[in-house]
Protein backbone atom coordinates (compact mmCIF):
# COMPACT_ATOMS: atom_id res chain seq x y z
CA UNK A 1 0.00 0.00 0.00
CA UNK A 2 2.81 2.36 0.97
CA UNK A 3 4.63 1.65 -2.30
CA UNK A 4 1.45 2.36 -4.28
CA UNK A 5 1.04 5.73 -2.57
CA UNK A 6 4.71 6.54 -3.25
CA UNK A 7 4.35 5.58 -6.91
CA UNK A 8 1.15 7.63 -7.26
CA UNK A 9 2.83 10.66 -5.70
CA UNK A 10 5.85 10.36 -8.01
CA UNK A 11 3.70 10.06 -11.12
CA UNK A 12 1.55 13.02 -9.99
CA UNK A 13 4.67 15.12 -9.41
CA UNK A 14 6.07 14.25 -12.84
CA UNK A 15 2.79 15.22 -14.53
CA UNK A 16 2.62 18.55 -12.65
CA UNK A 17 6.24 19.35 -13.53
CA UNK A 18 5.70 18.42 -17.19
CA UNK A 19 2.64 20.67 -17.43
CA UNK A 20 4.48 23.57 -15.79
CA UNK A 21 7.56 23.17 -18.07
CA UNK A 22 5.28 22.97 -21.13
CA UNK A 23 3.45 26.14 -20.03
CA UNK A 24 6.68 28.08 -19.43
CA UNK A 25 8.09 27.12 -22.83
CA UNK A 26 4.84 27.83 -24.65
CA UNK A 27 4.81 31.39 -23.27
CA UNK A 28 8.40 32.32 -24.00
CA UNK A 29 8.93 35.63 -25.79
CA UNK A 30 11.50 35.45 -28.54
CA UNK A 31 11.95 38.24 -31.10
CA UNK A 32 10.95 37.94 -34.73
CA UNK A 33 14.21 37.51 -36.63
CA UNK A 34 14.52 39.57 -39.81
CA UNK A 35 17.68 38.91 -41.79
CA UNK A 36 19.06 40.67 -44.80
CA UNK A 37 21.84 39.23 -46.90
CA UNK A 38 24.73 41.37 -48.07
CA UNK A 39 23.44 43.96 -50.54
CA UNK A 40 19.85 43.87 -49.22
CA UNK A 41 18.30 46.65 -47.14
CA UNK A 42 16.99 46.76 -43.59
CA UNK A 43 14.93 49.56 -42.07
CA UNK A 44 15.61 50.62 -38.49
CA UNK A 45 14.30 53.77 -36.79
CA UNK A 46 13.32 55.44 -40.09
CA UNK A 47 16.68 54.76 -41.73
CA UNK A 48 17.40 52.13 -44.41
CA UNK A 49 20.75 50.34 -44.06
CA UNK A 50 22.67 48.02 -46.36
CA UNK A 51 26.28 46.82 -46.31
CA UNK A 52 28.31 48.62 -48.96
CA UNK A 53 31.62 46.87 -48.26
CA UNK A 54 33.62 45.31 -45.45
CA UNK A 55 37.33 44.70 -44.89
CA UNK A 56 38.97 42.53 -42.24
CA UNK A 57 42.29 44.28 -41.55
CA UNK A 58 45.40 43.24 -39.69
CA UNK A 59 45.41 45.69 -36.78
CA UNK A 60 48.78 47.33 -37.51
CA UNK A 61 48.09 47.50 -41.25
CA UNK A 62 44.85 49.42 -40.72
CA UNK A 63 46.54 52.17 -38.76
CA UNK A 64 49.58 52.18 -41.04
CA UNK A 65 47.35 52.84 -44.07
CA UNK A 66 45.08 55.23 -42.16
CA UNK A 67 47.60 57.39 -40.33
CA UNK A 68 44.92 59.99 -39.52
CA UNK A 69 43.43 57.55 -36.97
CA UNK A 70 46.72 56.57 -35.32
CA UNK A 71 45.71 58.50 -32.18
CA UNK A 72 42.95 55.94 -31.55
CA UNK A 73 45.20 52.89 -31.79
CA UNK A 74 45.27 50.79 -28.64
CA UNK A 75 48.96 50.70 -27.67
CA UNK A 76 48.70 47.28 -26.01
CA UNK A 77 47.28 45.63 -29.14
CA UNK A 78 48.89 44.55 -32.40
CA UNK A 79 48.29 42.25 -35.38
CA UNK A 80 49.27 39.19 -33.31
CA UNK A 81 46.24 39.51 -31.04
CA UNK A 82 43.76 41.82 -32.82
CA UNK A 83 42.07 42.23 -36.17
CA UNK A 84 39.99 45.19 -37.31
CA UNK A 85 36.70 44.72 -39.14
CA UNK A 86 35.74 47.92 -40.94
CA UNK A 87 32.18 47.93 -42.31
CA UNK A 88 30.94 50.60 -44.67
CA UNK A 89 27.20 50.94 -44.23
CA UNK A 90 25.07 52.67 -46.83
CA UNK A 91 22.26 54.58 -45.14
CA UNK A 92 19.22 56.43 -46.43
CA UNK A 93 17.01 58.42 -44.10
CA UNK A 94 13.24 58.27 -44.60
CA UNK A 95 12.17 61.24 -42.50
CA UNK A 96 9.80 62.51 -45.22
CA UNK A 97 8.03 59.16 -45.32
CA UNK A 98 7.57 58.94 -41.56
CA UNK A 99 7.17 62.70 -41.01
CA UNK A 100 9.80 63.00 -38.26
CA UNK A 101 13.56 63.35 -37.91
CA UNK A 102 15.66 60.26 -38.45
CA UNK A 103 19.08 59.63 -36.85
CA UNK A 104 21.74 57.12 -37.71
CA UNK A 105 21.88 54.34 -35.11
CA UNK A 106 25.02 54.62 -33.01
CA UNK A 107 26.94 51.76 -31.42
CA UNK A 108 25.62 48.97 -33.65
CA UNK A 109 26.89 45.67 -32.27
CA UNK A 110 28.36 42.96 -34.47
CA UNK A 111 27.95 39.28 -33.61
CA UNK A 112 29.99 36.37 -34.93
CA UNK A 113 29.68 32.79 -33.67
CA UNK A 114 28.63 33.52 -30.05
CA UNK A 115 30.73 36.64 -29.60
CA UNK A 116 29.54 40.20 -29.63
CA UNK A 117 31.42 43.45 -30.13
CA UNK A 118 30.66 47.12 -30.18
CA UNK A 119 32.65 49.82 -31.95
CA UNK A 120 35.23 52.07 -30.32
CA UNK A 121 32.95 55.13 -30.00
CA UNK A 122 35.77 57.66 -30.37
CA UNK A 123 37.18 56.03 -33.50
CA UNK A 124 33.67 55.68 -34.92
CA UNK A 125 33.03 59.38 -34.36
CA UNK A 126 36.37 60.32 -35.95
CA UNK A 127 35.58 58.21 -39.03
CA UNK A 128 32.09 59.76 -39.48
CA UNK A 129 32.50 63.42 -38.57
CA UNK A 130 29.66 64.86 -40.63
CA UNK A 131 27.73 61.83 -41.84
CA UNK A 132 24.82 62.14 -39.45
CA UNK A 133 23.75 65.46 -40.98
CA UNK A 134 23.24 63.91 -44.44
CA UNK A 135 20.11 62.22 -45.69
CA UNK A 136 22.06 59.57 -47.50
CA UNK A 137 25.67 58.41 -47.51
CA UNK A 138 28.20 55.91 -46.19
CA UNK A 139 28.68 55.34 -42.47
CA UNK A 140 31.82 53.53 -41.32
CA UNK A 141 31.82 51.11 -38.39
CA UNK A 142 35.17 49.88 -36.99
CA UNK A 143 35.23 46.74 -34.80
CA UNK A 144 38.24 45.34 -32.97
CA UNK A 145 38.28 41.53 -32.86
CA UNK A 146 40.37 40.10 -30.04
CA UNK A 147 42.29 36.84 -30.02
CA UNK A 148 41.39 36.28 -26.34
CA UNK A 149 37.82 35.42 -27.40
CA UNK A 150 39.02 32.43 -29.42
CA UNK A 151 41.00 29.26 -29.04
CA UNK A 152 44.25 29.05 -31.05
CA UNK A 153 42.67 26.91 -33.81
CA UNK A 154 39.56 29.07 -34.13
CA UNK A 155 41.61 32.29 -34.29
CA UNK A 156 43.22 31.00 -37.49
CA UNK A 157 39.75 30.66 -39.05
CA UNK A 158 38.45 34.10 -38.08
CA UNK A 159 38.67 35.30 -41.69
CA UNK A 160 36.18 32.60 -42.73
CA UNK A 161 33.50 33.68 -40.24
CA UNK A 162 30.17 35.27 -40.98
CA UNK A 163 29.51 38.57 -39.20
CA UNK A 164 26.10 40.04 -38.44
CA UNK A 165 25.22 43.63 -37.59
CA UNK A 166 22.31 43.71 -35.13
CA UNK A 167 19.68 46.47 -35.24
CA UNK A 168 17.22 46.15 -32.37
CA UNK A 169 16.60 43.06 -30.27
CA UNK A 170 12.88 43.06 -29.42
CA UNK A 171 10.15 42.66 -30.68
CA UNK A 172 12.04 42.47 -33.97
CA UNK A 173 15.67 41.51 -34.24
CA UNK A 174 17.06 42.81 -37.52
CA UNK A 175 20.38 41.50 -38.74
CA UNK A 176 22.53 42.48 -41.69
CA UNK A 177 24.69 39.55 -42.74
CA UNK A 178 28.28 40.17 -43.83
CA UNK A 179 29.52 37.02 -45.52
CA UNK A 180 31.52 38.55 -48.36
CA UNK A 181 34.39 40.75 -47.17
CA UNK A 182 37.91 41.57 -48.18
CA UNK A 183 40.69 40.13 -46.04
CA UNK A 184 43.84 42.20 -45.66
CA UNK A 185 46.89 39.90 -45.56
CA UNK B 1 29.49 -15.52 -9.71
CA UNK B 2 28.68 -12.31 -11.52
CA UNK B 3 25.18 -12.35 -10.07
CA UNK B 4 26.62 -12.56 -6.57
CA UNK B 5 28.85 -9.54 -7.26
CA UNK B 6 25.87 -7.62 -8.60
CA UNK B 7 23.83 -8.48 -5.51
CA UNK B 8 26.66 -7.24 -3.32
CA UNK B 9 26.85 -3.95 -5.21
CA UNK B 10 23.06 -3.55 -4.93
CA UNK B 11 23.28 -4.20 -1.21
CA UNK B 12 25.99 -1.58 -0.76
CA UNK B 13 24.06 1.01 -2.74
CA UNK B 14 20.90 0.24 -0.77
CA UNK B 15 22.84 0.73 2.48
CA UNK B 16 24.04 4.10 1.22
CA UNK B 17 20.57 5.24 0.18
CA UNK B 18 19.18 4.34 3.59
CA UNK B 19 21.66 6.57 5.38
CA UNK B 20 20.36 9.81 6.88
CA UNK B 21 23.58 11.60 5.97
CA UNK B 22 22.98 10.86 2.30
CA UNK B 23 19.55 12.48 2.37
CA UNK B 24 20.85 15.38 4.44
CA UNK B 25 23.44 16.13 1.72
CA UNK B 26 20.80 15.76 -1.01
CA UNK B 27 18.41 18.11 0.80
CA UNK B 28 21.18 20.67 1.27
CA UNK B 29 22.19 20.56 -2.40
CA UNK B 30 18.59 20.60 -3.65
CA UNK B 31 17.80 23.54 -1.34
CA UNK B 32 20.68 25.54 -2.85
CA UNK B 33 19.46 24.64 -6.36
CA UNK B 34 15.84 25.54 -5.61
CA UNK B 35 16.77 28.85 -3.98
CA UNK B 36 18.90 29.78 -7.02
CA UNK B 37 16.01 29.13 -9.42
CA UNK B 38 13.42 30.89 -7.28
CA UNK B 39 15.64 33.93 -6.62
CA UNK B 40 16.38 34.23 -10.35
CA UNK B 41 12.66 33.97 -11.12
CA UNK B 42 11.69 36.64 -8.58
CA UNK B 43 14.59 39.07 -8.92
CA UNK B 44 15.43 38.78 -12.61
CA UNK B 45 12.70 37.05 -14.65
CA UNK B 46 9.64 38.91 -13.34
CA UNK B 47 11.19 42.43 -13.61
CA UNK B 48 12.44 41.48 -17.08
CA UNK B 49 8.92 40.51 -18.17
CA UNK B 50 7.55 43.78 -16.80
CA UNK B 51 10.18 45.63 -18.79
CA UNK B 52 9.14 43.75 -21.90
CA UNK B 53 5.64 45.23 -21.64
CA UNK B 54 7.09 48.75 -21.32
CA UNK B 55 9.25 48.18 -24.39
CA UNK B 56 6.25 46.97 -26.40
CA UNK B 57 4.45 50.24 -25.58
CA UNK B 58 7.51 52.32 -26.51
CA UNK B 59 7.87 50.45 -29.80
CA UNK B 60 4.91 52.48 -31.03
CA UNK B 61 7.31 55.42 -31.29
CA UNK B 62 9.73 53.23 -33.34
CA UNK B 63 12.69 54.32 -31.19
CA UNK B 64 13.90 50.81 -30.34
CA UNK B 65 17.39 50.72 -28.78
CA UNK B 66 20.05 48.04 -28.97
CA UNK B 67 20.37 45.09 -26.59
CA UNK B 68 17.29 46.42 -24.89
CA UNK B 69 15.43 43.24 -24.11
CA UNK B 70 16.34 39.56 -24.04
CA UNK B 71 14.41 36.54 -22.85
CA UNK B 72 15.93 34.81 -19.80
CA UNK B 73 17.34 31.38 -20.57
CA UNK B 74 17.12 28.23 -18.47
CA UNK B 75 20.80 28.27 -17.54
CA UNK B 76 20.50 31.70 -15.90
CA UNK B 77 18.46 30.09 -13.12
CA UNK B 78 20.45 26.85 -12.88
CA UNK B 79 22.71 26.33 -9.87
CA UNK B 80 25.53 25.21 -12.16
CA UNK B 81 25.68 28.33 -14.34
CA UNK B 82 24.31 31.14 -12.17
CA UNK B 83 27.54 32.76 -11.04
CA UNK B 84 25.80 35.98 -9.98
CA UNK B 85 24.28 34.50 -6.82
CA UNK B 86 26.60 33.04 -4.15
CA UNK B 87 25.04 29.55 -4.12
CA UNK B 88 27.06 28.36 -7.12
CA UNK B 89 30.31 29.26 -5.33
CA UNK B 90 29.15 27.61 -2.09
CA UNK B 91 28.09 24.40 -3.81
CA UNK B 92 31.29 23.96 -5.81
CA UNK B 93 33.49 24.91 -2.86
CA UNK B 94 31.83 22.17 -0.78
CA UNK B 95 31.65 19.80 -3.78
CA UNK B 96 34.27 17.27 -2.53
CA UNK B 97 32.77 17.31 0.97
CA UNK B 98 29.23 16.74 -0.30
CA UNK B 99 30.46 13.85 -2.41
CA UNK B 100 32.43 12.18 0.40
CA UNK B 101 30.03 12.62 3.33
CA UNK B 102 27.31 10.06 2.45
CA UNK B 103 29.41 6.89 2.13
CA UNK B 104 33.09 7.89 2.11
CA UNK B 105 33.87 6.57 5.58
CA UNK B 106 31.73 3.43 5.38
CA UNK B 107 34.67 1.07 4.88
CA UNK B 108 36.54 2.56 7.83
CA UNK B 109 33.47 2.12 10.02
CA UNK B 110 32.68 -1.43 8.83
CA UNK B 111 36.24 -2.67 9.27
CA UNK B 112 36.50 -1.24 12.78
CA UNK B 113 33.10 -2.43 13.91
CA UNK B 114 33.61 -6.01 12.73
CA UNK B 115 30.75 -5.89 10.21
CA UNK B 116 33.21 -6.49 7.37
CA UNK B 117 34.41 -9.77 8.94
CA UNK B 118 30.85 -11.07 8.82
CA UNK B 119 30.74 -10.24 5.14
CA UNK B 120 34.09 -11.98 4.54
CA UNK B 121 32.50 -15.19 5.79
CA UNK B 122 29.74 -15.00 3.22
CA UNK B 123 31.59 -13.86 0.10
CA UNK B 124 35.01 -13.30 -1.42
CA UNK B 125 36.96 -10.43 0.10
CA UNK B 126 37.83 -9.01 -3.28
CA UNK B 127 34.12 -8.90 -4.17
CA UNK B 128 33.40 -6.93 -1.01
CA UNK B 129 36.12 -4.35 -1.63
CA UNK B 130 35.24 -3.94 -5.30
CA UNK B 131 31.53 -3.56 -4.59
CA UNK B 132 32.35 -1.06 -1.84
CA UNK B 133 34.46 0.98 -4.29
CA UNK B 134 31.71 0.97 -6.92
CA UNK B 135 29.01 1.86 -4.40
CA UNK B 136 31.05 4.75 -3.00
CA UNK B 137 31.70 6.03 -6.52
CA UNK B 138 28.00 5.92 -7.36
CA UNK B 139 26.99 7.49 -4.04
CA UNK B 140 29.46 10.35 -4.51
CA UNK B 141 28.23 10.92 -8.04
CA UNK B 142 24.58 10.93 -7.00
CA UNK B 143 25.29 13.17 -4.01
CA UNK B 144 26.41 16.00 -6.29
CA UNK B 145 24.63 15.08 -9.51
CA UNK B 146 21.11 14.87 -8.11
CA UNK B 147 21.00 18.47 -6.77
CA UNK B 148 22.28 19.74 -10.13
CA UNK B 149 19.61 17.72 -11.94
CA UNK B 150 16.94 18.90 -9.52
CA UNK B 151 18.17 22.45 -10.06
CA UNK B 152 17.79 22.02 -13.81
CA UNK B 153 14.19 20.85 -13.34
CA UNK B 154 13.31 23.74 -11.00
CA UNK B 155 14.93 26.18 -13.42
CA UNK B 156 12.91 24.62 -16.28
CA UNK B 157 9.76 25.30 -14.24
CA UNK B 158 10.65 28.98 -13.99
CA UNK B 159 12.54 29.87 -17.16
CA UNK B 160 12.14 28.78 -20.81
CA UNK B 161 14.61 26.34 -22.31
CA UNK B 162 16.34 28.87 -24.55
CA UNK B 163 20.00 29.73 -24.78
CA UNK B 164 21.39 32.95 -23.37
CA UNK B 165 21.82 35.65 -26.02
CA UNK B 166 25.49 36.77 -26.22
CA UNK B 167 24.36 40.39 -26.67
CA UNK B 168 22.58 40.32 -23.31
CA UNK B 169 25.99 40.07 -21.54
CA UNK B 170 24.41 37.59 -19.10
CA UNK B 171 26.32 34.56 -20.36
CA UNK B 172 28.79 33.02 -17.92
CA UNK B 173 30.45 30.94 -20.63
CA UNK B 174 32.55 32.47 -23.39
CA UNK B 175 33.12 31.24 -26.94
CA UNK B 176 36.53 29.77 -26.14
CA UNK B 177 35.18 27.73 -23.21
CA UNK B 178 34.26 24.04 -23.34
CA UNK B 179 31.01 23.23 -25.18
CA UNK B 180 30.20 26.92 -25.69
CA UNK B 181 28.15 26.09 -28.82
CA UNK B 182 25.89 23.90 -26.71
CA UNK B 183 25.61 26.56 -24.00
CA UNK B 184 24.19 29.11 -26.42
CA UNK B 185 22.16 26.81 -28.68
CA UNK B 186 21.23 23.68 -26.70
CA UNK B 187 21.39 24.72 -23.05
CA UNK B 188 19.68 21.65 -21.63
CA UNK B 189 22.15 19.34 -23.37
CA UNK B 190 25.02 21.47 -22.04
CA UNK B 191 23.67 21.14 -18.50
CA UNK B 192 23.20 17.38 -18.81
CA UNK B 193 26.71 16.86 -20.16
CA UNK B 194 28.25 18.89 -17.37
CA UNK B 195 26.14 17.00 -14.81
CA UNK B 196 27.74 13.81 -16.18
CA UNK B 197 31.20 15.35 -15.70
CA UNK B 198 30.29 16.37 -12.13
CA UNK B 199 28.86 12.88 -11.48
CA UNK B 200 32.20 11.35 -12.40
CA UNK B 201 34.21 13.81 -10.33
CA UNK B 202 31.85 13.49 -7.38
CA UNK B 203 32.42 9.75 -7.52
CA UNK B 204 36.18 10.22 -7.71
CA UNK B 205 36.27 12.55 -4.71
CA UNK B 206 34.21 10.04 -2.72
CA UNK B 207 36.60 7.25 -3.77
CA UNK B 208 39.52 9.40 -2.66
CA UNK B 209 37.97 9.60 0.82
CA UNK B 210 37.41 5.83 0.75
CA UNK B 211 41.00 5.16 -0.32
CA UNK B 212 42.67 7.25 2.37
CA UNK B 213 40.34 6.01 5.12
CA UNK B 214 42.81 3.17 5.72
CA UNK B 215 45.46 5.71 6.81
CA UNK B 216 43.12 7.71 9.03
CA UNK B 217 42.52 7.31 12.72
CA UNK B 218 38.90 8.35 12.35
CA UNK B 219 36.42 8.68 9.55
CA UNK B 220 36.11 12.48 9.87
CA UNK B 221 39.64 12.96 8.54
CA UNK B 222 38.93 10.64 5.61
CA UNK B 223 35.75 12.50 4.68
CA UNK B 224 37.33 15.96 4.88
CA UNK B 225 40.57 14.98 3.14
CA UNK B 226 39.30 15.50 -0.46
CA UNK B 227 37.81 18.87 0.50
CA UNK B 228 41.04 20.07 2.14
CA UNK B 229 43.18 18.80 -0.74
CA UNK B 230 40.91 20.37 -3.38
CA UNK B 231 40.77 23.71 -1.56
CA UNK B 232 44.54 23.74 -1.12
CA UNK B 233 45.04 23.14 -4.81
CA UNK B 234 42.41 25.54 -6.14
CA UNK B 235 42.87 28.44 -3.73
CA UNK B 236 46.57 28.27 -2.90
CA UNK B 237 48.81 26.10 -5.05
CA UNK B 238 47.33 26.66 -8.53
CA UNK B 239 46.93 30.41 -7.96
CA UNK B 240 50.69 30.66 -7.34
CA UNK B 241 51.56 28.13 -10.06
CA UNK B 242 49.66 29.06 -13.24
CA UNK B 243 51.10 26.04 -15.08
CA UNK B 244 48.99 23.61 -13.09
CA UNK B 245 45.89 25.81 -12.87
CA UNK B 246 44.03 24.11 -15.71
CA UNK B 247 44.84 20.63 -14.38
CA UNK B 248 43.25 21.08 -10.96
CA UNK B 249 39.88 19.32 -10.74
CA UNK B 250 38.36 22.00 -8.51
CA UNK B 251 38.82 24.56 -11.30
CA UNK B 252 36.79 22.73 -13.93
CA UNK B 253 33.94 21.05 -12.09
CA UNK B 254 32.00 24.33 -12.22
CA UNK B 255 29.77 24.50 -15.35
CA UNK B 256 29.93 28.31 -15.20
CA UNK B 257 33.61 27.98 -16.21
CA UNK B 258 34.45 31.28 -14.56
CA UNK B 259 37.97 30.38 -13.48
CA UNK B 260 39.55 29.19 -16.70
CA UNK B 261 38.94 27.84 -20.15
CA UNK B 262 38.42 24.10 -20.04
CA UNK B 263 39.34 21.36 -22.44
CA UNK B 264 37.62 17.97 -22.56
CA UNK B 265 40.91 16.13 -22.98
CA UNK B 266 42.24 17.73 -19.78
CA UNK B 267 39.08 16.76 -17.90
CA UNK B 268 39.30 13.16 -19.13
CA UNK B 269 43.03 12.82 -18.39
CA UNK B 270 42.72 14.26 -14.88
CA UNK B 271 39.75 11.96 -14.18
CA UNK B 272 41.78 8.96 -15.33
CA UNK B 273 44.72 10.05 -13.20
CA UNK B 274 42.50 10.43 -10.14
CA UNK B 275 40.90 7.04 -10.77
CA UNK B 276 44.25 5.27 -11.08
CA UNK B 277 45.64 7.04 -7.99
CA UNK B 278 42.57 6.31 -5.85
CA UNK B 279 42.50 2.67 -6.95
CA UNK B 280 46.21 2.23 -6.23
CA UNK B 281 45.93 3.79 -2.76
CA UNK B 282 42.79 1.72 -2.06
CA UNK B 283 44.57 -1.50 -3.02
CA UNK B 284 47.72 -0.64 -1.01
CA UNK B 285 45.69 0.20 2.11
CA UNK B 286 43.54 -2.92 1.99
CA UNK B 287 45.86 -5.63 0.68
CA UNK B 288 46.50 -6.71 4.28
CA UNK B 289 42.97 -8.18 4.15
CA UNK B 290 44.23 -10.57 1.49
CA UNK B 291 42.11 -9.17 -1.27
CA UNK B 292 42.57 -12.07 -3.61
CA UNK B 293 41.20 -14.76 -1.31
Amino acid sequence: MKNKIKAFFIVFLIIVLAIRIYYVNKNKHLPVLIEAAQGEKIEYCRVDYSVDSAVLWEYDDFFRKNQQYMYYKNKSRDSENTKMLVVKLRFEKNSEHYGEEAYIADSVPVTYVSIQNWTDPELEKAMNLYEDANTTGIYTLPYEIYKEYFTEEKWNDVDKMEFRLVFGTYPERKELIISNYEVDR
Amino acid sequence: MFRKKLLLIKLEIKKCLNKKLFWFVECFGCALAAITSVMTYIKIYIPNQQRRLIILEETENRWMMYHEWFENGILEGWLGCNAFLPYNAVFFLLFPLLAAIPYGRSLHYELNSGYAKQIFVKCKRSDYFISKYIAVFISGGIAVGLPLLAGLVTSACCLPAVGTDPLSLRASVAYHNLWSDLYFEKPVLYALMYIMVDFVYGGLFACLALSVSGWCINGFIAVTFPFVLNTAFTKVISVNSPNIYTYVAGNFINPAQIDCSHNFMTIAVVALFMFVTCTAIYWINNRKYELFT
